[in-house]
């Protein structure tokens, strides 16, 4: 059998809309097909099952928000079993933690104790490769904290720190209703804790929710039964980790294009642009922004978002290079565009990390995170667009060792104002985009250039 | 042009309008003297006269705001009426709410019941700045181009700008709302009575500083020492208005977004 992953090995409830669509009897799909199925479509050909998939190889936290019966914990549960093999102590790779009050993960999970040395020592769900943490906001705020760890891949043990998992992966998946008090004896949860998880997904949001016709399927296939049911279990394992590697040197190595998306996102946002004043957003960022010149009808993209933190731009790398994985998974043809890929990783990695003006949040997107964060991260994406081969020509020539940073356009064509003689540049007016006087900032990819020739001229004089 | 590709993540060849070789084929056109500007043509229809500012105001009439809504509510689908009288509302003595939508709508309503006056244009609005500080008055379309947001409005309209000899390169084009009329699926229609130009200055870099306008009101030359600045997005089309800090704002993409600051103008045609 080869380790190489396929997109059949992931497939869930997809499975067993085929077996039913070919006629397999009802009890052979129950028994031999995992249920979770939801396959709306979000970008490119990627269902929303995949989205989640997506994370599960490239190892990123992951949580999965939405109200009761939304499929949530089946689809990690089905996860678990048809990915993972189950539980740990059943010959499985997968520990699973429900969340309540009392909960203590060190003390029930992850140690035990020696009662010949009268110490705490690891367990073998250390080793686990999928931490399942289900309703984890029925657990109070002080119990979450415990999930720190789970979401930075590691345990602190001792005074060490026990990686999760086996050869660098484990993947944390956590599932919570988030409902403003609407399920008792729910509690809120950190922005601490949030930021752990790279990817959200709430699907509360039609555009994670399943479609109609796999809800109509699901019926027929299953039982009326509510409660959660097993998937076969099956360890995909070995080949996940193969995966893993693949998508991890993928993130590693990007290209210029999602290189320049990355610093657009990370350097651009931070961009302050009061009239006249070019800043950092400091910590009077949005307050600063409501009387702010550059700011009419409090939609400038300055005021909207502030810079992400390594933490997300990191999984926005990962889950871009897992999101094209999988693509090339499900379809070996598909024509993928990097700055595309990039700014939908971004979309689904930054809704809740806290990037957001809170202000507008509330009074414009009642803190739909995701909504408000799907509209400007359209808007950002135009903006790069719009600068695209300016940045992404200047970057290209600063490789090769050339400075390009100043523009002019003739017929459709953009040149290199530099090498205009003194006469043409009488005549043509000079395009200076690499500014920060603007609402996301571009100086960054003079300071990117410079680098990269500084790059070049290094390993030049190593040859 | 270049046809690079350094992707790792993606795959899809990126066409680049960098042409390495450009300005020496510029430097040579310009010393045999056979350089010219890139040609923009401008005014293919040209706007009638500008109003008096006297003559321009909010809708105060509540007579008038209660037929324009009843007009809405007869002329348009029930469906459409959130992007419609649903935004609006009489408050203090004036009408407050203003989209593109609404704005055209009463153009078509005025045409038809009060021929006497008719919705204000840029050209009109920038006589008096002063009086609609605080305020957005939506008065145009920008089209830029035929495949970004709002794309299926953009190519409802281009299709019949193209009849009338528009081609997709001329874009960015701003259209008057004035002249224009809604369908049941509120598509934008051109009449005859339609203004639109060529400008240029919708591909400004966003935020440009001007001060001249044009005889649509639009900006002729950049001027970093005045206050005045022009919003600027790719999109197909944008809606445009004069925001409260009398910019030109033909960024957002909504055409359909409204709130109390919205107001619509109308202008009346100096008499005798």
């Amino acid at each position: 059998m080869s380790d190489k992953l396929t997109y059949e090995d992931l497939k869930l409830g997809e499975k067993a809309q085929e077996a039913y669509l070919r006629g397999e009897p009802l009890d052979y799909i129950r028994e031999n097909c995992p249920v979770y199925l939801n396959t709306r479509e979000v970008f490119s050909g990627l269902n929303v099952t995949d989205l989640v998939v997506a994370a599960e190889l490239a190892g990123i936290p992951t949580l999965l928000v939405g109200d009761t019966g939304c499929g949530k914990s089946q689809l990690v549960d089905d996860i678990y079993n048809a990915h993972f093999n189950g539980n740990i102590s059943q010959g499985g790779q997968g520990v699973k933690i429900r969340g309540k009050l009392d909960l203590d993960v060190y003390e029930e999970i992850y140690t035990r104790l020696n009662k010949e040395k009268l110490t705490r020592e690891p367990t073998q769900a250390v080793q686990a490769m999928i931490h399942y943490l289900d309703e984890i906001n029925r657990c109070p705020s002080p119990i979450q904290n415990q999930f720190f760890g789970l979401g930075d891949g590691y345990l602190e043990h001792a005074g060490m720190k026990l990686p999760l998992g086996q050869k660098g992966y484990s993947w944390t998946a956590a599932t919570a209703n988030l409902g403003n008090g609407e399920f008792q004896g729910t509690f809120s949860m950190d922005k601490a804790l949030y930021n752990r998880f790279g990817v959200a997904i709430d699907f509360d949001y039609e555009m994670f929710s399943p479609a109609s016709e796999d809800e109509m399927l699901i019926d027929k296939l299953r039982s009326a039964d509510p409660r959660i049911k097993q998937a076969p279990r099956k360890d995909l394992t070995k080949k996940i980790l193969q995966a893993n590697a693949e998508i991890n040197e993928s993130a590693e190595n990007t290209g210029l294009e999602a290189s320049a998306v990355i610093n657009f996102l990370r350097f651009g946002t931070r961009n302050c642009y009061r009239e006249g004043i070019v800043q950092r957003k400091g910590k009077t960022w949005p307050i600063n922004c409501q009387d702010c010149p550059n700011n009419p009808e409090d939609k400038s993209l300055c005021s909207l978002l502030k810079s992400p933190q390594p933490r997300t731009f990191q999984a926005t790398l990962r889950y871009a290079s897992a999101l094209q994985y999988i693509l090339r998974l499900k379809n070996p043809k598909a024509e993928i565009d990097s700055v595309d890929l990039m700014f939908k990783a971004f979309e689904l990695t930054g809704a809740y990390q806290s990037l957001l003006n809170t202000n507008i949040l509330n009074s414009d997107y009642s803190e739909q995170s995701p909504l408000m964060m799907a509209n400007i991260v359209e808007r950002l994406r135009n903006d790069f667009r719009q600068n695209q081969d300016f940045i992404l020509d200047s970057l290209e020539q600063a490789q090769q060792g050339a400075k390009l940073e100043t523009f002019f356009q003739s017929e459709g064509q953009i040149g290199d104002y530099s090498s205009l003689s003194d006469k043409a540049k009488e005549k043509i007016p000079e395009i200076n985009p690499f500014t920060d006087k603007r609402e996301i900032g571009l100086s960054w990819v003079k300071e990117q250039g410079e680098l990269e020739r500084k790059i070049r001229e290094a390993r030049r004089e190593q040859e | 042009m270049t046809n690079q590709n350094h992707q790792i993540l993606g795959n899809k060849k990126r066409t680049s309008r960098f042409n390495p070789d450009l300005a020496e084929q510029i430097n040579k056109a310009v010393e045999r003297g056979e350089f010219n500007p890139q040609h923009t043509p401008e005014g293919e229809e040209t706007p009638r006269g500008t109003l008096p500012s006297e003559d321009l105001s909010f809708i105060q009439d509540q007579d008038l705001y209660n037929e324009f809504r009843e007009y809405l509510e007869t002329t348009f689908l029930p469906a459409h009426q959130d992007k419609l009288s649903q935004k609006l509302s009489y408050v203090n003595g004036v009408m407050k709410g203003s989209n593109s939508y609404i704005a055209v709508a009463m153009d078509m309503f005025l045409k038809q019941q009060r021929p006497s006056i008719r919705t204000a244009t840029q050209a009109d609005l920038e006589t008096d700045l002063q009086k609609f500080k605080e305020f957005y008055v939506d008065t145009g379309l920008a089209l830029r181009n035929l495949t970004q947001e709002n794309k299926q409005q953009g190519i409802h309209l281009f299709k019949q700008l193209n009849k009338r000899g528009i081609s997709e390169r001329d874009l960015p084009l701003w259209i008057n709302l004035r002249g224009l009329t809604l369908d049941n699926n509120l598509n934008f229609n051109l009449t005859d009575e339609s203004q639109y130009k060529i400008a240029q200055c919708l591909n400004w870099k966003l935020g440009t500083h001007y001060s001249q306008t044009d005889d649509f009101g639009l900006p002729t030359q950049k001027d970093l020492n005045s206050s005045r600045q022009i919003w600027t997005v790719n999109y197909s089309l944008s809606r445009a208005y004069l925001d409260k800090y009398s910019g030109l704002d033909s960024s957002y993409p909504s055409l359909a977004d409204s709130n109390d600051s919205g107001r619509v103008v109308v202008a009346k045609p100096r008499s005798g």
